[in-house]
């Protein structure tokens, strides 16, 4: 009777125990498909609008609105996920106009006009490696969704 | 006495398992991320020393050259950033299993 009584006491302690530990688990994001796909969608079509700013900003002024509109709501839809902080701190600096990511770049085109072609040629593989991070981060969910 | 036996045991079994799961779920991840790092550092190296060559030839403006240095400094902002989620990620896995573990083992053991 009195292992009995010991064993469920002990027993209730271990459950308690695993929902605590259970409850830590959800630090991280869950793999989304949705942010994976937005993060490859914007780094081909970033890549693509920086070949044209070897022309004038003011002919494609119109495609950078877009391509701005769309990373806002890619770092929006990061912020609004739960426990989403290293994502979201990812697309900060990717779109943040005061550095030397997207955001740095067509803020960069805009006030000279035009940029030369090897600079863009250099400048389309830094920042084809940082898009590379965020979407290097959503596909380890992904195998670590897999591997669950 | 005997319920004691059966606690050191269970203790004994989650210690057991716990090293496993750490040897399993862990293992490699500092060894990856360091791998990563290097090369990400080498192509860095490269890239510097292309466009310092590129600046000297006047190809690359001042401003261009400083541009593009700050923006590699971005990247291994956001290289760091990664490293930290997918350790976040792996830790987060350490502890699930280790969950299951603990009241797989009480079960086992306790009933």
């Amino acid at each position: 009777m009195k292992k009995t009584t010991y064993s469920t006491t002990f027993l209730l302690s271990t459950l308690t125990l695993s929902l605590f530990i259970s409850a830590c688990t959800m630090a991280t994001p869950r793999f989304d498909k949705v942010a994976y796909e937005k993060a490859v969608s914007l780094k081909v079509d970033s890549i693509a609008l920086m070949d044209k700013s070897i022309e004038p900003y003011m002919t494609h002024e119109s495609e950078v609105k877009v391509l701005s509109l769309r990373l806002e709501k890619a770092y929006e839809y990061a912020k609004g996920k739960p426990k989403n902080q290293i994502i979201t701190k990812q697309w900060l600096i990717i779109n943040d106009p005061e550095k030397h990511q997207i955001g740095g770049f067509l803020k960069r085109w805009k006030e000279k006009e035009t940029l030369s072609k090897l600079f863009v040629n250099e400048a389309k593989k830094t920042i084809a490696d940082g898009f590379d991070q965020v979407i290097g981060l959503e596909s380890g969910l992904i195998k670590a969704k897999n591997a669950e | 006495m005997k319920t004691f036996k059966e606690f050191d045991r269970f203790v004994e079994l989650v210690e057991e398992g716990t090293k496993d799961l750490a040897t399993n779920t862990l293992r490699g991840y500092k060894d990856e991320a360091l791998a990563d790092a290097k090369v990400f550092l080498e192509s860095s190296k490269d890239d510097a020393r292309r466009w310092s060559k590129l600046l000297l030839k006047g190809e690359l403006t001042q401003e261009d050259y400083e541009w593009l240095i700050l923006s590699k400094k971005d990247v291994v902002e956001l290289q760091l950033l990664k490293d930290a989620g997918l350790a976040a990620v792996r830790i987060d896995r350490f502890k699930h299993a280790l969950m299951n573990l603990v009241i797989d083992t009480a079960f086992d053991v306790f009933v």
